[in-house]
């Protein structure tokens, strides 16, 4: 790679790349195990993935869970995640994660100004399997004065999708949110707005935000780490881009990669998942530069096929960060009077299943046809769910935008669209029958108490099966999404990036989205992706600061 | 409800100034986020914006009705979001600069160069529709005018006190970036 013949432009003992929240928890670490820190971002705002997320954080056998009445343990964790690792992961480091997430979670609140609440009716994404949970493992780091951030608070990343209405998760479900929009109190939550109190995962990315600044680590943003610089095998600093300049900064104990997926490289997509993530719905930074820097250096990897999916829907003319922007679609799909179809107006799927399990069967491969059948497909709503429900920006009763295809029949809406009308009307026939009597044979929906949460309670018999028989009739198109890849460079128990052959490579550490998934194609609960980064990130910048 | 007024003095008379006003073709694309404007009869126009709000930009089509012509002094409008419930109006108002302007001290007095009059030259090229700048006032008791815009928008709905608060500073902006193009394209500054 590079010779040491150049100067360094900066030395410290360990560089974080990337602020999301892998990338600020092991700031954190490393400085509190005595490291000197650098932290880089390459954008102009903080947090990464994180900050526009719902911000919870999933840690099973946490701290809080007694106080909501949820008994767990990390057996239970451990065999849960083995499930749905689906063999495709290790062992030891699932271990190794059950036993540290919740240590991490009690340091964090002992060190920083985060202050976590188990959320009692948040449940697992498969709640009814063994060893997991209705509740309890997903932790809400509730609300944030971004005031006390001082300049920093205009340099935190925001949701486009949470960012505007400051609650807390827990309010959000007593508020019934999803089946009861109009309920919000919205001059409370303007209140707050006003008064810059922030929640979710730009309140997650704030309070560590704050506590790396409390340590007088600052983030340095619009720097962007190009190539690791290696010496003897071991990594012993990085090249970076600023302001047009090439710069070599040294690391005298470890480099930490919390760059994020590659969801935004068409080239690595295309490689690696087969071109079949088109819409994601992370910030356009994640662009896989942590993973291209481990692999020219010759690390193993792992996991990735695979990505933490969520299905999509857009409005025309929405722009996040220059581009256009993809919204995950959590609840409208579980609500009463909808379902997904294809283009032969067949369902495919349980349309209320956790985001991550549901779009797979997007890419189910018809061998004869040499085609995927699922792909285009469809949200098609009734009447009855615009006035009761947001069709996402759209309040119950008001106009429904043009960007939402209508029609005053099936017949009209499924030749507007290309679906087989036939097809669509037996369908919904059928479709009809099961929320009449609230059961959905076919794909299960609204068994799992995972499908109530963002159903309506108020809705019989099934807080998810409505029927859909009331003109006009809608559709929204869903694509194929994801919050982030999950799929790099291999670690080891200490975060270490490991080369082929399972050898680490001295001084190179890598946490969260830009790592090999520790869970393999599942997704255990709300949170796990920030369980998972802010965990390795912690394992990660501890160890890099004792070498 | 939020509303902004913005005030800025002019280095041109009050006749100049409502020339260039009284034709929104003249100053529409000076609106931030100004996408496209399409005039459907003397008094009625849709205009696309993309409104950038700081957490997301999102566009959206504005219907406009000029509710009063009174030149030189006052346009008057109401505006109606088509695909966004919100609702509004505005108006410019032209009058006299007040004699104690500190702005007549920023007069430039010195004849334009060479460079500058090069660059006024393809300023007009390329902005074929706005009004001829006037020519510069070159003494400082030369005819001001003092352009007021006034614009207040009031979302709708349920939503309404929400989307208020992220709004706010996107008019700040809007209102300010709009009079000082104006003023700008009236004294032959670039834009």
């Amino acid at each position: 790679m590079f010779g040491l013949g150049g100067r360094w432009d900066k030395t410290v003992d360990v560089i974080v790349i990337g602020t999301g929240g892998a990338g600020l928890t092991a700031a954190i670490a490393a400085h509190d195990n005595g490291a000197s820190v650098l932290l880089l971002e390459k954008s102009q705002l903080v947090g990464g993935t994180t900050a526009v997320s719902g911000g919870v954080v999933w840690v099973p056998n946490n701290p809080h869970m007694q106080e909501v009445g949820v008994d767990d343990s990390a057996e239970a964790a451990f065999g849960y995640i083995r499930r749905l690792a689906d063999g495709r992961s290790d062992d030891a480091l699932i271990r190794t994660f059950v036993e540290t997430a919740p240590a991490m979670i009690a340091y964090l609140e002992a060190n920083t100004p985060l202050r976590f609440s188990a959320l009692e009716h948040y449940p697992d994404y498969h709640p009814e399997f063994e060893g997991g949970r209705p509740g309890g493992r997903s932790l809400d780091a509730g609300l944030f004065e971004s005031e006390s951030l001082g300049d920093w608070k205009d340099k935190l990343r925001k949701s486009p999708v949470f960012g505007m209405t400051p609650m807390t998760v827990a309010e959000a479900t007593s508020w019934n949110v999803f089946s009861n929009p109009l309920g919000l109190p919205f001059g409370k939550l303007a209140e707050r707005a006003k008064q810059q109190i922030i929640s979710s995962g730009a309140s997650l990315v704030a309070g560590l935000l704050k506590g790396c600044l409390d340590r007088g680590v600052e983030p340095q943003l619009g720097v962007r780490a190009t190539s690791l610089i290696e010496k003897d095998g071991a990594v012993v600093g990085i090249e970076i881009e600023r302001d047009g300049q090439t710069l070599r900064y040294r690391a005298k104990k470890g480099v930490v990669l919390a760059t994020g997926g590659f969801e935004w490289s068409a080239k690595l997509v295309n490689q690696f998942l087969g071109g079949e993530l088109t819409h994601p719905n992370s910030p356009p930074t994640n662009t896989g530069d942590g993973l291209e820097m481990a692999m020219r250096l010759g690390a193993d990897l792992g996991n990735m096929s695979e990505a933490w999916w969520c299905p999509s829907v857009v409005i025309p003319g929405e722009e996040y960060d220059g581009i256009g922007l993809n919204r995950g679609d959590f609840a409208i799909r579980s609500l009463p009077h909808s379902i997904i179809v294809n283009r032969q107006g067949k369902r495919f799927v349980n349309e209320a299943h956790n985001y991550n399990d549901m779009v797979k069967p997007f890419f189910d491969f018809d061998p004869v046809a040499y085609d995927r059948p699922n792909l285009p497909c469809w949200l098609i709503l009734d009447h009855q769910f615009v006035e009761k429900y947001a069709l996402v920006t759209a309040m119950p009763g008001m106009q429904t935008p043009d960007w939402v295809t209508q029609a005053d029949t099936l017949e009209a809406l499924s030749q507007t669209l290309g679906i087989d009308t036939d097809g669509l009307k037996q369908s919904i026939t059928r479709f009809n029958t099961f929320a009449t009597e609230g059961a959905d044979p076919d794909f299960r929906r609204g068994e799992s108490v995972y499908d109530h949460f963002y159903g309506d309670p108020n809705h019989e018999p099934n807080p998810n099966l409505g029927t859909i028989e009331r003109a006009p009739f809608y559709a929204l198109r869903v694509y194929p999404g994801a919050i982030g890849t999950k799929g790099g460079p291999r670690t080891d128990a200490h975060g270490r990036v490991l080369r082929v052959g399972d050898t680490p490579i001295p001084g190179l550490y890598a946490a969260g989205n830009v790592a090999a998934g520790v869970t393999g194609p599942g997704y255990p609960g709300a949170g796990a992706t920030i369980g998972m980064a802010m965990t390795w990130g912690f394992i990660s910048g501890k160890h890099a600061a004792k070498r | 409800m939020p509303e902004v007024t913005y005030k800025t003095s002019v280095q041109c008379s009050i006749d100049d100034t409502w020339n260039l006003v009284k034709d929104m073709d003249n100053w529409a694309p000076f609106l931030l986020g100004y996408q496209s404007h399409e005039v459907q009869s003397e008094t009625d126009s849709v205009w696309t914006l993309k409104g950038d709000v700081g957490v997301l930009a999102r566009t959206v089509n504005i219907a406009v009705h000029i509710d009063e012509w009174n030149g030189p002094e006052r346009v008057r409008f109401t505006l109606k979001g088509i695909d966004e419930a919100v609702e509004g109006s505005g108006r410019f108002t032209i009058g006299p600069a007040p004699e104690n302007d500190d702005n007549t001290a920023l007069v430039e007095t010195a004849p334009k160069s060479v460079v500058q009059r090069f660059v006024d030259w393809l300023f007009q090229l390329f902005n074929p529709k706005t009004a001829r700048a006037p020519k510069q006032a070159s003494h400082q008791s030369g005819p001001k005018a003092e352009l007021t815009f006034y614009l207040n928008i009031t979302p709708l709905g349920p939503t309404a006190p929400i989307v208020s608060v992220v709004m706010g500073p996107w008019m700040e902006k809007c209102a300010e970036e709009l009079a000082n193009k104006i003023v700008n394209t009236l004294e032959g500054h670039p834009v």
